[in-house]
């Protein structure tokens, strides 16, 4: 099962900055597909949202970037800095807390993920 | 695995490029992803064009472009929201504020100036700035960045000229005028235009400036309104009338006058006369500089001027000829008089004169003659 896009717009930028404080560097396919790998391809991002958001994110200073020549094309690798790796537990702590919120306000059993 | 050419590397880098994305690090991410998963594809390559656009649509929705939109938006729009926020606050409380300062107005409360001109400041200065400002980030082609920058710019003329023209300030109607042509000579055929341009909202498009030329011609009427025909007339009128009472008493005083024919009688009728023809001249002297009307003798032909606009000097510089003008008017009384007579001081007619309405120069002129002549028939 796929998600909807508007489950993971909100949660778009927590993904990848937890991704890459666990890597050492990544470049955008090479997110795509780690975070499909992760999801057994139930979260698949698309090009259209992660671009903007890496390019977003570098130009607020939460990442840095290196590029490689691979032949004749560029590789961007995005790597995380100091200002962003706070972020990303900041991220992760509001999302795991909005989370356990929803499942009190939704009455959701996690152990058969069933609504009662 | 599929190995890309050098000469498809450049192909799809042009094809990136024409597809409106021209930031460069976006052009190389896309390349590298869209390499990457023409590399990676479970499926054995066949056609490489027809594989690479199905890969690559799969990136936007309507255009390639909006990838770069978006990251636009985002990295300069981080205020964006807030922006928004903002925009809508500061209108609902400018349009709040307005409406408040009207009720004020009508009611002739105090501080209905300062709130029409807070509520207004905040429309035409905070609103609608702001409102342009987003609409302009939003969209990106160079004409539709024009369009709505002559709308932000008449939408505020317009607003400061209602302000202007509420607290008496100079420039009201010029703004107004501007505005509201504006809207219509340049806005909306700009705005018919552009909307054309996509065959779904023609009617839309046609409707809305329709409401666009006729909204605007109204509030125009409404500008060009001018002080009534009745008031002018009868502003007229009473000039009129008191120039009729005075011809009476003229041809009586002088009927009895001419009756005398002693040499100091005939003298006396003599200056009368004289002085007679330079109180009219002076009279019309006075009209001439207002209006730029000369030579006339009936006031019928002023009955189309605004007896607003009626004000000595106002269109002619003045100099000292009107001074030298009441002067001679002195001397006509000096004649009826004798030179050392004091008793008609006209020093207020040599001080005042300029800027004074005419009608009330002529009624003061009007009540000299009479003293004059009531004097000489003694």
């Amino acid at each position: 099962m796929l998600y909807s896009s508007e489950l993971i717009k909100g949660t778009l930028r927590t993904i990848i900055l937890k991704l890459l404080c666990d890597q050492q560097r990544m470049y955008g396919y090479e997110i795509t597909q780690k975070v499909k790998e992760l999801t057994n391809n139930r979260i698949q991002l698309t090009e259209g949202a992660l671009y903007p958001s890496l390019h977003a994110m570098e130009s607020e200073g939460l990442l840095v970037t290196e590029t490689e020549y691979i032949g004749k094309r560029v590789r961007k690798y995005y790597s995380i800095s100091k200002t962003g790796k706070a972020k990303a537990t900041e991220k992760v702590n509001e999302l795991a807390e909005f989370m356990e919120t929803m499942r009190v306000l939704l009455n959701i059993d996690l152990r058969t993920l069933t609504v009662q | 695995m599929y190995v890309i050419s050098e000469d498809q590397i450049d192909y799809i880098l042009a094809d990136i490029a024409a597809q409106g994305v021209t930031d460069e690090h976006l052009q190389n991410n896309i390349l590298d992803h869209v390499c990457c998963l023409l590399e990676n594809s479970a499926e054995p390559i066949l056609d490489f064009e027809a594989s690479y656009r199905k890969h690559i649509e799969s990136f936007y929705k309507n255009n390639l472009k909006e990838i770069e939109v978006e990251a636009n938006l985002l990295i300069n729009f981080k205020h964006y929201y807030l922006m928004k926020k903002f925009m809508l606050l500061s209108g609902m409380i400018g349009a709040g504020i307005l409406l408040l300062g009207n009720l004020f107005k009508f009611m002739h409360w105090p501080g209905a100036a300062i709130l029409l001109l807070t509520g207004i400041t905040l429309l035409a200065l905070i609103f609608i700035p702001i409102m342009f400002y987003l609409k302009i980030k939003e969209n990106q082609s160079v004409a539709e960045k024009i369009f709505l920058s002559v709308g932000l710019i008449l939408a505020s003329a317009f607003c400061l000229s209602v302000l202007f023209k509420l607290l008496h300030w100079p420039g009201a109607n010029l703004l107004g005028n501007i505005s509201l042509f504006g809207a219509i000579l340049v806005f909306s055929p700009l705005y018919l235009v552009y909307g054309f341009k996509s065959k779904d909202n023609r009617t839309n498009v046609l409707i809305t400036t329709i409401l666009i030329i006729s909204a605007a011609g109204m509030l125009y009427s409404l500008i060009a309104i001018r002080i009534s025909r009745t008031v002018q007339e009868s502003s007229w009128m009473v000039v009129e009338n008191n120039h009729k009472s005075n011809e009476n008493f003229r041809s009586l005083c002088l009927n009895t006058l001419s009756k005398d024919s002693t040499q100091d009688g005939k003298e006396k009728y003599q200056n009368c006369l004289s002085f007679l023809q330079k109180s009219d001249s002076l009279k019309w002297h006075v009209i001439y500089t207002a209006t730029g009307i000369s030579g006339n003798t009936n006031y019928n032909s002023l009955m189309d001027v605004n007896p607003n606009d009626l004000i000595i000097g106002k269109l002619l510089p003045t100099d000292n000829s009107q001074v030298r003008e009441l002067i001679q008017f002195e001397a006509g009384l000096n004649q009826i008089y004798g030179s050392s007579n004091q008793a008609f001081d006209i020093e207020w007619a040599k001080q005042n004169i300029f800027g004074l309405r005419i009608s009330e120069i002529f009624i003061r002129i009007n009540d000299i003659e009479r003293d004059a002549l009531l004097y000489a028939l003694k």
